[in-house]
C-alpha cells in the first residue's frame, strides 16, 4: 500500500518537475506541535510575526495535547508511524527520553551544523550557558529552550501584613518563611499558611526542588541508583512533614490550593512563574498580590529545577530542517521570546530580550513577572530518569510523598520506600 | 398497626398522611433536582462572571459584576468551537447511524431467533461489553495508520461503528415485544425485514432514544480517541475547544472556560429534551405498559 502510494507520489512529483521553480518560490508549510491547547494564543502570535518576516515559510500547529505527557506520547506515536512534526517542543523533563528513542531510529537531529553556520557570536550572544544545557543530552545540543520556569513564591501581601510580617521585606530563608507560615494561619478561621503542594504536584519539579536546592545531586554517578538515599533525602522529607506540621499547610490537590489562595485564604503559594497572569486576573483588587524568590537551603551550590520547553528539529528532509531552523532562531530570539513572555508569563530564554526595547521596561512596571529573572543564575536542568518509566516513578514517589506529610510515615521510613521503588523503576 | 389505623382513622387524617408523604417525596425529588442542576446553574453563572469573582471568599447567586457576552465572544474567537461542534455533530450522527442500522438487526436475532452459535455470539456480546477502548488502541492506530486513514471522520467513527452495548441494549428491549404481534404480522405475509423495521423499532423508540443519549454524549464529550487519530486541528471535535482554556498549567480562564462549555452543552440539553418527548411518544404509541 505504502509502496504504491510512494510510486504514485514518485510520479507525480516528477509529471509536476517543470513547475518546481514556480513551487519553490510558493510557501512551505511547516507541521509544528506543542503541548497545553491553553498555550495556543501566544504560539500562534509567535508563528505570525515569524511569517510577516519570512513570507515563504508559514507555520501550521498541530491539535495539541493536554500536557506534556500526552504531547510526548503522540510524538512516540507519530514516530512508528513515520509522521513526526517538522518542529516539536518537547518538555525538558522528557526531552532526553525522546532523544533516545530517536537516535535508535538515527532520527536525533543534532543542532550544531545550524550553530556552526550563525555568525561566532552568535549563540553567546543570545543565550546564557545555563539555558543552553537545559536541551542538551550528553553535552549536545539537540534543542533550544523556548519556556523556562524555575518555582517562585506568590504571597498575599495583606496577610502578611496581618500576620505581622514586612511585605517589602518578604523571608528568602526557610526558618524564617516558616515562621511567617504559622503566624498566619493563626490570623484567621480557615486560612492557611502555605502551600508547598509537591504531594499532588503532576510532575516532580517541586520534589526536585527540595533535593537540589541543598546543592545535593538527583543520581549518583554510576547512573543507576538515586543519590537522596541519605542526608539529602531525609532533610527534603523532613521539611515537607514540617510544611504541615509547623507551616500550617492543609493537604489539598495543587489545583484547590491556587484556588484558595486567589479567594484569600492562604499565605504564600509555591508556583511556577507563569501563573502571574492568571492569579492577577483572578484576585483582582482582592489583595495585593506579590512573589518572592525560592528561598535555597545552600546558597553556595543550591540550585532550582527548570521547567519548561525547548523546541527540536524532527524534519526529515534538508530543506524543511533548514526553514525549521529559521522558526527555531525567530522563536528563540529577542523578538519571538517577547511575545512568548508577555503571552505566557515564563521568564525569557533570550538574553537581548531582556534589552529596555523587548521586555526591560515591561518588567520594570511589572515586578511580579520579574522574580523569575532574579534567580536565573541558580537554573539547572530538570533532568528525567533514565529508562521510560519517568511517569511510574513519579507517580509512586508522590504517593510515599503524601504518606510522610499526612505524618502516616515516619520521613526515614518514607524515604527508604521511595528509595527502594525508584531503584527498582529505572533502567539498568 | 397500620390496617387497624386505616380502618378507625377518619377520612381527614389519611389525607394529611397522603399529603405528607407527597410532601416528603417532592422535597426528596426536589433535593435531587437541586444537586443535578445547580453544577449547570453555576455554569451559566460562572459564564457571567469577570475573572476576580471566580473564586471569592463570599458566595453569590448572582455575578456583582455582570460582564455580559465578553466571555462567550472570548470563547467562539479564541478557540474555533463552531468548527468543533461540526466535526462533533458529524461524528457523533455518523457513529449513531451505523451503530444503529447494525446493532438492531444484531438485537433482533439474537432475542427471537435460535441459530447455530447463538450462545456464543452472546457470550461474545457480553464479553466486549468489558473491553475499554485503551485496549484495542493502539492496534487500530496502527491499522488507521497502515491505512493512511489517519486525519479523516472515518478514523474517527471507525472504532465505535459496532457497539456491544447497544446490541445488549435492544436484545433486551426486543425481548419484551409481544410474539403475538409478530405471528399475526407473519401471518400477514410480511418479510422478517419488514416485522423488524416496520413493527418492532418504532414500538422499541424508547430504548433507542436512550441509547442515542448515551452514544451521542459520550462521542461529543470524547478525547481520548481524538486525540490519538487526529493531528489536524481542523478535525477536533468539541473537548478540544474546552482543553483551549483549562489550563493546568498556567491557570484556566473560568470564564470563557464556562462559556465554551454552555455553548458546548447546549446541543446536548436541547437534543435530550426532543428526545425526551418521543420516550413518552414511543410508550403510549405501543401501547405495551
Amino acid at each position: 500500500m505504502k509502496t504504491v502510494r510512494r510510486i504514485l507520489l514518485g510520479l507525480s512529483v516528477s509529471a509536476l518537475c517543470g513547475h518546481a521553480v514556480v513551487a519553490q518560490a510558493e510557501t512551505m508549510t511547516l507541521d509544528v506541535m506543542h503541548a497545553w491547547p491553553g498555550h495556543n494564543p501566544f504560539y500562534e502570535k509567535v508563528a505570525q510575526a515569524f511569517t510577516k518576516e519570512n513570507p515563504d515559510i508559514v507555520i501550521r500547529f498541530r491539535a495539541s495535547p493536554p500536557s506534556y505527557d500526552e504531547a510526548h506520547q503522540a510524538v512516540l506515536r507519530s514516530m512508528m508511524t513515520g509522521q513526526l512534526p517538522d518542529v516539536y517542543f518537547s518538555g525538558f523533563h522528557l526531552l532526553p527520553e525522546l532523544v533516545h528513542a530517536l537516535q535508535r531510529r538515527k532520527q536525533a537531529v543534532d543542532l550544531k551544523p545550524f550553530i556552526d553556520k550563525e555568525p561566532a557570536h552568535w549563540l553567546t550572544d543570545n543565550y546564557e550557558p545555563s539555558i543552553l544545557k537545559l536541551a542538551q543530552v550528553n553535552g549536545t545540543q539537540y534543542g533550544l529552550a523556548f519556556n523556562a520556569s524555575t518555582p517562585v513564591i506568590f504571597y498575599n501581601a495583606d496577610l502578611v501584613k496581618k500576620a505581622g510580617g514586612d511585605p517589602d521585606a518578604f523571608p528568602t530563608d526557610w526558618a524564617s518563611l516558616m515562621t511567617l507560615a504559622a503566624k498566619i494561619g493563626k490570623t484567621g478561621d480557615g486560612i492557611n499558611g502555605m502551600a508547598y503542594d509537591v504531594h499532588a504536584w503532576p510532575d516532580d519539579w517541586l520534589w526536585r526542588a527540595l533535593i537540589m536546592e541543598q546543592g545535593a545531586p538527583i543520581m549518583n554517578q554510576d547512573g543507576k541508583t538515586v543519590a537522596f538515599g541519605g542526608e539529602s533525602g531525609l532533610h527534603a522529607m523532613k521539611k515537607a512533614r514540617s510544611f504541615v506540621t509547623d507551616g500550617a499547610m492543609a493537604l489539598r490537590d495543587f489545583d484547590q490550593s491556587r484556588q484558595q489562595f486567589v479567594s484569600g485564604k492562604l499565605g504564600f503559594i509555591f508556583a511556577s512563574p507563569n501563573s502571574a497572569r492568571a492569579f492577577s486576573e483572578l484576585i483582582g483588587t482582592r489583595f495585593e498580590l506579590r512573589s518572592s524568590v525560592f528561598p535555597l537551603e545552600n546558597r553556595e551550590t543550591g540550585k532550582v529545577p527548570t521547567g519548561g520547553n525547548a523546541m527540536m528539529i524532527l524534519a526529515k528532509d534538508d530543506k524543511r530542517r533548514q526553514a525549521a531552523w529559521k522558526f527555531i532562531k525567530y522563536a528563540t530570539g529577542p523578538k519571538g521570546q517577547t511575545d512568548a513572555v508577555l503571552g505566557s508569563g515564563y521568564m525569557p530564554t533570550n538574553k537581548i530580550a531582556l534589552q529596555p526595547d523587548y521586555l526591560g521596561d515591561f518588567y520594570k512596571k511589572n515586578p511580579n513577572w520579574e522574580t523569575s529573572l532574579k534567580q536565573i543564575q541558580y537554573a539547572s536542568p530538570w533532568g528525567g530518569y533514565p529508562g521510560n518509566n519517568g511517569v511510574q516513578i513519579w507517580r509512586t514517589q508522590r504517593d510515599v510523598i503524601g504518606s510522610v506529610m499526612r505524618g502516616n510515615v515516619t520521613p526515614e521510613d518514607g524515604l527508604a520506600k521511595m528509595v527502594e521503588a525508584t531503584n527498582a523503576l529505572l533502567a539498568k | 398497626m397500620n390496617t387497624i389505623n386505616t380502618h378507625t382513622a377518619p377520612g381527614s387524617r389519611l389525607l394529611s398522611r397522603a399529603a405528607l408523604y407527597t410532601l416528603l417525596r417532592h422535597a426528596i425529588l426536589l433535593a435531587l433536582a437541586f444537586v443535578m442542576l445547580f453544577p449547570f446553574y453555576w455554569m451559566i453563572v460562572t459564564s457571567f462572571r469577570p475573572a476576580q469573582e471566580v473564586f471569592s471568599g463570599t458566595f453569590n447567586w448572582l455575578p456583582q459584576q455582570f460582564t455580559g457576552w465578553d466571555n462567550f465572544r472570548t470563547a467562539l474567537n479564541d478557540a474555533p468551537l463552531l468548527l468543533y461542534m461540526f466535526n462533533g455533530t458529524i461524528v457523533c450522527l455518523g457513529v449513531l447511524v451505523v451503530q444503529l442500522a447494525t446493532a438492531i438487526p444484531c438485537g433482533w436475532a439474537l432475542a427471537r431467533y435460535r441459530f447455530r452459535g447463538e450462545r456464543v455470539l452472546f457470550g461474545l456480546v457480553l464479553l466486549g461489553l468489558c473491553i475499554p477502548i485503551q485496549v484495542p488502541a493502539i492496534p487500530l492506530f496502527l491499522g488507521l495508520a497502515i491505512t493512511d486513514l489517519l486525519n479523516t471522520y472515518f478514523a474517527l467513527m471507525v472504532p465505535f461503528f459496532l457497539s456491544v452495548f447497544a446490541i445488549f441494549l435492544f436484545r433486551q428491549s426486543f425481548k419484551t415485544f409481544p410474539e403475538d404481534i409478530v405471528q399475526a404480522a407473519r401471518l400477514d405475509g410480511l418479510s422478517e425485514k419488514a416485522i423488524l423495521w416496520t413493527i418492532v423499532v418504532p414500538a422499541s423508540k424508547p430504548a433507542i432514544a436512550a441509547f442515542a443519549v448515551f452514544s451521542v454524549t459520550s462521542h461529543w464529550n470524547d478525547l481520548y480517541w481524538p486525540l490519538i487519530v487526529i493531528t489536524n486541528a481542523e478535525l477536533m471535535t468539541p473537548p478540544l475547544g474546552l482543553a483551549s482554556f483549562a489550563d493546568p498549567e498556567s491557570g484556566a480562564n473560568f470564564g470563557a472556560l464556562m462559556a465554551s462549555a454552555t455553548i458546548v452543552t447546549l446541543p446536548l440539553m436541547v437534543l435530550f429534551l426532543f428526545i425526551q418527548r418521543h420516550f413518552i411518544q414511543g410508550v403510549t404509541n405501543t401501547g405495551v405498559k
